[in-house]
């Protein structure tokens, strides 16, 4: 799976210093890939939802989606937006 | 796309709306008091709009309404412009950051100095303002009372003809955002002794966005923020009489708002308000006998917007879970508006806010209720 499309997020409020992006992605993300970008943080994983959402927190950034999604959030704060790359480069590092 | 976030903007807009803009995009340019098109060759939509809103607020003299690109201007030209030797301005912890910032930053330099003192009166866990602070709040050396009629975040909806009583008794100018209220609750600026009324044209109206206005009761004291030109008496450099229009209206947009007032007005504020309503009871009965879910304010809110929190969840997930599983679209966080969060008890991550409209229809909000039903059923399993 790979990151096809990287669209800043209008939802988050940019004026308390975050920012985020919606990542767009050529399948739709599953639980092993969820688990692999689980690393980057704090894994939630709420399986018992009737589509699993994810949420993955750390000091400086957040990556949340829902399984099944072809697309994730990642906000972080402004100055670490490489937490970007190490995330596509998780999404890409399960089965071609 | 299920959309319950009309307190940001009302979707669709009713019929007559897009055409209306439409219209007056392809035909011949109309110019307030400038050359010949208003009224000499068509309806003068301008003026058709001030009375169909001057209907709508009970305003005696249309001319007394001025355009703006909606309310945040509006209540800048109010905040900003009005002058007075007293030096209190009351203002509620529910007000928008339209009314806080122009308070806090545009008057900075005069609270700094001293001449102006900002009264905060606060509010109790459903939004509503309490009263007994805000009259005691009101006193001989209050200029100006603010406040927001129906809460953006918790619906609730304030008193303002009492409040513009007391106003008025102390000498007070009494400034109410009808942002949320306009075209959705009775608005009475001559029963309720407003003195000022800061609207916008996108939400209750059903106009469009970038449309709105500010009404001024003859003899209120207000600087103008903006000069330019008006259309009238141009040789003149300083104005005999403050005017508050400058520049090229908003024609298209203004076409729309009438459009949208109109409608409101055949349909009806009652008929409007009884669906209006049912769709908040069907809400707040549905979410109040969720577990898991805790509502702002223990009453069924009388405007058209409800927030409630899943205590242990982010409001920014329920909202991303509403859009992505479901469809759902509503709007999470602090709403702008900062200060009623302390209230509410809601100041870290704000609320999640459904907002409806006459265009809501009830299986979207039985679907939002299931749909919030599913999800805490869901999270009750961790237990």
């Amino acid at each position: 799976m790979k990151v096809t499309d990287r669209r800043e997020s209008i939802e988050l409020c940019t004026e308390s210093g975050w920012q985020a992006y919606d990542l767009i992605l050529d399948g739709q993300m599953d639980r092993d890939t969820i688990f692999r970008l689980g690393k980057l943080g704090d894994l939630t994983y709420l399986e018992m939802l009737k589509q699993p959402f994810y949420r993955i927190e750390q000091n400086y950034y957040m990556i949340k989606g829902l399984e099944g999604a072809d697309r994730l959030r990642v906000a972080m704060l402004t100055g670490h937006e490489e937490i970007l790359v190490r995330v596509e480069a998780a999404i890409c590092g399960g089965p071609k | 796309m299920i959309y319950l976030n009309h307190a940001a903007t009302t979707y669709p807009k009713p019929p007559g709306v897009p055409e209306a803009v439409a219209k007056a995009l392809e035909s011949a340019p109309q110019s307030q008091y400038r050359g010949v098109s208003a009224g000499e060759y068509g309806e003068d939509r301008i003026k058709l709009c001030r009375e169909n809103l001057a209907r709508l607020f009970q305003i005696g003299n249309p001319e007394r309404i001025f355009f703006t690109s909606g309310s945040t201007q509006a209540l800048n030209m109010a905040i900003l412009g009005y002058r007075s030797p007293r030096k209190r301005i009351v203002y509620t912890a529910a007000e928008h950051n339209s009314v806080l910032r122009t308070i806090f930053d545009g008057l900075k330099e005069e609270i700094r100095a001293g001449r102006v003192l900002p009264v905060e009166v606060g509010c109790d866990r459903g939004g509503y303002v309490d009263m007994e602070a805000m009259e005691r709040a009101i006193t001989g050396d209050t200029g100006l009372v603010i406040v927001n009629h129906s809460s953006n975040v918790t619906g609730a909806v304030q008193d303002i003809r009492q409040i513009g009583s007391w106003a008025r008794e102390k000498g007070a100018c009494f400034l109410a955002d009808v942002s949320q209220s306009a075209g959705a609750l009775p608005v009475d600026v001559e029963a309720m002794n407003i003195d000022m009324l800061a609207f916008t044209g996108h939400k209750g109206l059903y106009g469009i966005q970038g449309t709105g206005g500010l009404y001024v009761r003859e003899g209120i004291p207000l600087r103008p923020l903006l000069f330019g030109g008006t259309g009238k008496d141009s040789r003149t450099l300083v104005a005999q009489e403050p005017f508050y229009e400058v520049g090229t209206m908003n024609m298209p947009g203004i076409a729309g708002l009438n459009a949208g007032v109109e409608y409101v007005l055949e349909t009806g504020l009652e008929k409007i308000m009884a669906h209006e309503r049912y769709m908040m009871r069907i809400l707040f009965e549905g979410l109040r006998a969720l577990p898991g879910v805790a509502l702002c304010g223990d009453r069924q809110p009388g405007g058209t917007a409800i927030s409630f929190t899943v205590p242990g969840f982010s409001p920014s997930d329920i909202g991303y879970i509403l859009a992505g599983t479901y469809g759902i679209q509503v709007r999470t966080g602090l709403h702008c508006a900062p200060l009623l969060h302390r209230y509410l008890g809601t100041e870290k991550e704000g609320t999640v806010r459904v907002s409806i409209s006459f265009m809501t229809k009830e299986e979207e909000v039985r679907a939002l209720v299931e749909a919030v039903a599913e999800f805490t059923a869901g999270i009750g399993k961790l237990g």
